[in-house]
């Protein structure tokens, strides 16, 4: 009876470990990691006016140093006041809105501006001093036009988790980019009305197989180039903002790339990205430019970085 | 009496049947189109497009049709591609399109498969700013569709039916795959055809079409639904539209056509 007892709970204890051992490699989660260099921070420069916060259209800004510069006896500049009407309180805007996704775009093909520059103008002699935030603002006022599926490289709304995690190892991964290195993309990462659009820059996928489902599961990662300050503007440093996203229900194939769309969990605004692109790259300053007074032989000059 | 009564009835239960699983059967298995479009080197064709504007990127936006923007196709000349030969086309962005890039595209000869897609990019300052890389970025599809292929430059629509008589994949009863291809053709009539094409280029054209026209669906499984109306006298279809679960992101004409 007692060695009966003894053979079971051993062959007991024998299953129970072989069952483990045979399930430890499914069971065990797995990481899938990328990232790409080159992406900056910046501020999302909003529309309000006398909220603390520093817009394009104040005095002493961007539009302003721009004005001033390019202004003489006969012509008079007036992209402040463009910015003012269009991109300001004129507009009724709410306290979300601004210039991410210009920014956010710039931010993928552009390289960040690294210090303060002198620009004179030859004719009228008057020097203007643009500070790394007057030059980051003009670039994210330059690409004001670029979320658009005409000129995009890519865009997709509400993607799924698998198409998400395919555009993360093909662009910044570097798998299969579509210009033949990795580069950046932008992720709108809050489900809902309010857009908040960031430059992605790296991922990490933390997934394990569900057996009785026949898929994987995990948690999704992304971190993008933070815009939350107005001190980010006049900064060289990334700062940068972290979102998890959890799934379930995508295969993979043999190479790592999902093969099906999977479903994300939960519903709430920070549960899955509302959309992912990529503007395709301007030649000019002025392609996706919508401030009338601004120009590619100006901006050229006070953007170059030498 | 009973029984006979439940026997009648199991009869007409399995002749209903046989007619869903014929109708379903018809809806699934997609009918192969008879033969791609007669294309020749010189010859060149002219589709506007227009997108889809959520309004969800921009803050601001109201949900629209953006401005239609147009493209040239030109069959170039003919290719070998792994021992095949393929159409070359190039694509270009006409006035008005803001697009920079210039695109080449294989095409099989045989049915159309596209086997390879050539961008071609002006270069930047790059003074001013980043370096894009080479000139011209491939991609070789290898006889595969390529998942990135759906969502890559969407104002461009550059999805057409694989024209082969070999039975196309059908979705039932399968989990779906985001890289999975079917396609579906529906003979329509002319009418139907003209219906959704350009009536000016109809006008222009009406001579070259012929009586058989076709609706079809390509499904590219990641969502992404193509629906496409052909008529065999015409190099490209004249009317298509592409569609997500939600709505409807992408929809283009064939406008013009000739040959140099």
């Amino acid at each position: 009876m007692k060695k009966s007892l003894l053979r079971t709970i051993i062959f007991g204890c024998l299953f129970v470990l072989t069952g483990l051992f045979l399930a430890a490699p499914a069971m065990a989660a797995r990481v899938d990691t990328g990232s790409v260099d080159g992406i900056w921070s910046s501020w999302y420069w909003d529309w309000m006016e006398n909220d603390g916060n520093y817009s394009l259209f104040d005095d002493g800004e961007a539009m302003n140093r721009f004005d001033i510069l390019v202004s003489d006896d006969t012509y008079t500049s007036d992209a402040q006041g463009w910015e003012y009407y269009y991109h300001g309180p004129p507009q009724g805007p709410a306290s979300w809105w601004g210039h991410c996704h210009a920014w956010a775009g710039a931010a993928c093909w552009e390289r960040q501006p690294i210090n303060s520059k002198i620009v004179k103008n030859t004719a009228t002699g008057v020097k203007v001093k643009f500070r790394i935030r007057d030059r980051k603002g003009l670039m994210c006022e330059a690409y004001y036009n670029d979320a658009y599926a005409s000129v995009a490289d890519f865009m997709i709304g509400q993607p799924s988790p698998g198409l998400t995690w395919t555009y993360l190892r093909a662009e910044i991964k570097g798998k299969d980019p579509m210009w033949g290195k990795k580069r950046g993309f932008v992720g709108e990462l809050y489900y809902g009305p309010e857009v908040w659009n960031y430059p992605i820059y790296k991922y990490k996928v933390t997934y394990w197989w569900n057996a009785s489902g026949g898929y994987y599961e995990g948690y999704m990662t992304l971190w993008g180039a933070g815009d939350g300050s107005p001190s980010y503007a006049n900064s060289t440093t990334l700062y940068s903002i972290k979102i998890t996203y959890q799934f379930w229900g995508v295969q993979l194939d043999n190479n790592g790339w999902p093969t099906t769309h999977g479903e994300w969990i939960g519903t709430g605004p920070q549960s899955r990205p509302d959309a992912i692109w990529r503007p395709q790259y301007p030649l000019t300053w002025e392609t996706y430019l919508g401030n009338s007074y601004l120009y590619d032989g100006a901006l050229d000059v006070i953007l170059y970085n030498k | 009496m009973g029984s006979r009564k439940r026997h009648t009835w199991t009869w007409h239960g399995l002749f209903l049947l046989m007619i869903c699983c014929f109708f379903i059967v018809q809806g699934e298995v997609a009918a192969a189109l008879d033969a791609p479009p007669a294309w020749s080197p010189g010859q060149w064709w002219v589709v506007e497009s227009q997108t889809y504007n959520t309004g969800k990127i921009r803050r601001g936006d109201t949900p629209g049709w953006e401005p239609k923007v147009g493209w040239r196709y030109q069959v170039e000349g003919t290719e070998d591609l792994e021992g095949e030969p393929y159409y070359v086309v190039v694509v270009t962005p006409l006035e008005g399109n803001k697009c920079a890039y210039t695109f080449r595209y294989w095409f099989r000869v045989s049915d159309r498969t596209v086997g390879r897609r050539e961008v071609r990019h002006p270069p930047r300052n790059p003074e001013v700013q980043k370096d894009i890389g080479p000139p011209v970025v491939a991609r070789s599809f290898n006889n595969k569709p390529n998942l990135l292929n759906n969502f890559e430059f969407p104002a461009l629509p550059a999805t057409i039916p694989v024209f082969s008589s070999r039975a196309h994949a059908s979705s039932s009863g399968a989990p779906l795959t985001m890289s999975r291809r079917t396609q579906a053709t529906t003979r329509i009539s002319t009418a139907e055809m003209k219906d959704k094409a350009d009536s000016a280029f109809m006008a222009k054209v009406g001579a070259r079409v012929t009586p058989d026209s076709s609706s079809i669906k390509i499904s590219q499984g990641a969502g992404v639904v193509e629906s496409q109306y052909w008529n065999a006298g015409l190099p490209w279809c004249v009317y298509g539209e592409q569609s997500n679960e939600t709505f409807t992101s992408r929809r283009y004409w064939l406008v013009d056509m000739g040959s140099n």
